[in-house]
């Protein structure tokens, strides 16, 4: 009878809707005279460096946009005014909350100069396409990691499970990220991986080098791990910030995993895969280009640790929040002296996303990767 | 040439009595006897309270082994108090009150359909409340001169107003619609009495003609708003709007 009570005392309903999250950020900010400037939209932080001894008490914008969401865009800052950056400056956006923003500049340090090293090496280890994460495109509705005026050859590196979701579910669980970078400038991006819940199923952010050859039903897809590379570089080197949160989403084998922090991965891997020299591989594993097919549906995935095609390996696993990117150098470590046919760069959000476990709304963001000598 | 047409018609009227056989009683009886006298006040109400809580425990409640993991409580409150007076004999005139709240809270709910195919119906929860206010007019048809059972019509004119929320949790926000409704109604509802005592009387009564308009504006998040409105006339008894309720009659005027 207390529910009745409640019901009758209640008159009418309260309108508590919260807030769209739209949120209103500075997209590019310089000043007259600048060495640089950066913008991180997660700490709502503009930095810009200034040569060494330059005042910064005096600084004219020349160059300042905010996104779509943003209003009362009469009350902020424009181009051509001048502000005093000596102390931060706190400027407050409105979309349909209020955000706070800090613009700070610092002077530039002049760096020692750096002792002559040794000669370069005269052949340098072969790049990939867009290590750099800076071309993407969307032809639909799908984020697809290359330019869009990227030839055939180009477009065969880079691959995610975005043309999977997202023409049924209109969902794209990695997206180029344009104001969060490593190292900022003009086009640069980043690549943002984002574990989230796609209607039926936890996806977890993913990209790898290779092809997304379609899913499998509604529980699996086929992943053609692989493309084409000789070299044996030492290293993989890069940027990333992790930003996890618990596991809340499992399969039932995984379901003790549940409330655990989420962990996100970078791999590695250098291999001949050829199905006329290696045996021992479930039947279609290995396809006509070298290439190994994960289908977590039918549990067909890499043996790490004994598959004798493995050439070099590099495992990074993580799972501490970061505020900012980190660089990291992942070694590579050789198991033999034979020379690859195929490498498999490969990084998830949610480590056991395979196996529909992780947590909704982990983001990793990569930047900049390059293959080292 | 009129009056020649009606003197013609009412012979003909008349002639048509010339086996002056007596007229087909079906026995329903005098509609004039009294049923209820002048003077009479009528009190009634009708409610309905429900509720439901699902899932207590470690893993929800479970349905057909479809809806799995069930975790929520539904609450449904409907009050009506109506009060008329009699001006005439077998002829009242009064007003209705309704009061409607709804309370549905799906805190965890899966619907399986195979070992690869699940969808989550989790965190959904919606809220209502609506007022109504009506004028209405009833003429009672005592049945086979009966003072115990008599067919009522009753013509009403009333509007509602409704609020209603639909939202998900979002962290501690919540994530939906804010809906205000208006509507109003005029309609034709008969029924059946019966009295089980001197004073009281219990009575089932359906709608059968109804003309409705309603309009509600809906509003996202505080700041995208949409409206619906509706317009309609139906001529047919609606099953589901069956309503039984209790009339007290007292006597006040003589």
């Amino acid at each position: 009878m207390t529910v009745v009570a409640l019901a009758l005392a209640s008159c009418g309903l309260e309108n508590d809707m919260m807030l769209p999250k739209d949120e209103a950020t500075i997209t590019a900010f310089e000043v007259e005279g600048q060495v640089s400037s950066s913008i991180n939209s997660t700490k709502r932080v503009v930095t810009v460096t200034m040569p060494k001894d330059e005042a910064l008490n005096s600084l004219k914008i020349t160059k300042v946009s905010y996104n779509e969401a943003t209003i009362n865009l009469e009350s902020l800052l424009v181009e051509g005014q001048v502000v005093d950056l000596s102390d931060t400056l706190r400027v407050t956006l409105k979309a349909y909350r209020e955000f706070e923003w800090k613009l700070i500049a610092k002077n530039q340090e002049v760096a020692p100069t750096p002792e002559p090293g040794p000669e370069p090496k005269p052949e340098p280890v072969a790049q990939l396409y867009n290590l750099s994460f800076d071309f993407w495109s969307k032809p639909k509705n799908a984020w697809f990691p290359y330019d869009a005026g990227a030839t055939d050859e180009q477009k065969s590196i880079w691959a995610t499970s975005n043309q999977g979701t997202a023409d049924i579910l209109r969902k794209n669980a990695t997206t180029p990220e344009e104001s969060f970078l490593a190292i900022g400038g003009e086009g640069k991006k980043a690549a943002k991986l984002s574990s989230q819940w796609m209607v039926i199923k936890f996806a977890s952010g993913n990209l790898f080098t290779g092809e997304f050859c379609g899913l499998k039903g509604t529980s699996g897809a086929d992943l053609a791990w692989g493309v084409p590379y000789t070299d044996r570089p030492s290293a993989l080197h890069g940027y990333y910030c992790y930003q996890p949160v618990k596991i809340d989403r499992t399969d039932s084998a995984h379901s003790s995993m549940k409330g655990q922090m989420d962990i996100g991965q970078i791999q590695v891997i250098l291999a001949d895969w050829d199905k006329n020299k290696w045996e021992g591989y479930p039947e279609g594993a290995i396809d006509e280009k070298g290439r190994f097919h994960v289908i977590n549906s039918s549990n067909q995935f890499v043996d790490f640790e004994n598959d004798p095609a493995i050439i070099g390996y590099a495992n990074f696993e993580f799972d501490e929040w970061m505020d900012s990117y980190q660089e990291f150098d992942i070694p590579i470590v050789y198991r033999n002296d034979r020379k690859p046919s195929v490498i498999v760069i490969c990084a998830a959000s949610s480590r056991y996303g395979d196996f529909f476990t992780g947590g909704a709304g982990s983001v990793l963001y990569l930047d900049e990767f390059v293959l080292k000598d | 040439m009129k009056k020649v047409f009606i003197a013609a018609l009412l012979l003909l009227v008349s002639a048509s009595g010339f086996a002056r056989q007596p007229k087909f009683d079906r026995g329903l009886g005098d509609a004039s006897n009294t049923f209820v006298p002048k003077g009479t006040l009528a009190l009634g109400a009708s409610m309905a309270y429900h509720h439901a809580s699902v899932g207590e425990g470690d893993n929800g409640y479970e349905f057909l082994g479809l809806l799995t993991g069930v975790k929520g409580q539904m609450t449904t409150l409907n009050f009506s108090p109506a009060a008329f007076y009699f001006i005439a004999p077998n002829t009242a005139i009064g007003v209705r009150f309704g009061y409607d709240s709804k309370i549905f809270d799906i805190d965890g709910a899966s619907l399986s359909l195979g070992e690869s195919l699940n969808m989550d119906l989790s965190n959904h929860y919606a809220q209502s409340i609506g007022y109504a206010g009506t004028l209405a007019m009833r003429n009672y048809v005592p049945l086979f001169g009966s003072k115990i059972f008599a067919m009522y019509s009753e013509v009403r004119v009333g509007g509602t107003k409704t609020q209603s929320k639909a939202y998900s949790m979002d962290g501690n926000e919540k994530n939906g619609t804010f809906s205000d409704g208006y509507s109003v109604v005029f309609g034709v509802y008969p029924g059946l009495t019966a009295f089980v005592t001197n004073d009281l009387a219990i009575e089932v009564g359906v709608s059968m003609f109804e003309c409705t308009y309603s309009y509600t504006k809906q509003t996202k998040n505080q700041s995208f708003t949409s409206s619906m409105s509706s317009q309609g006339t139906t001529f047919k008894p609606n099953i589901l709007g069956v309503q039984f309720s209790v009339m007290y009659y007292i006597q006040v005027k003589r």
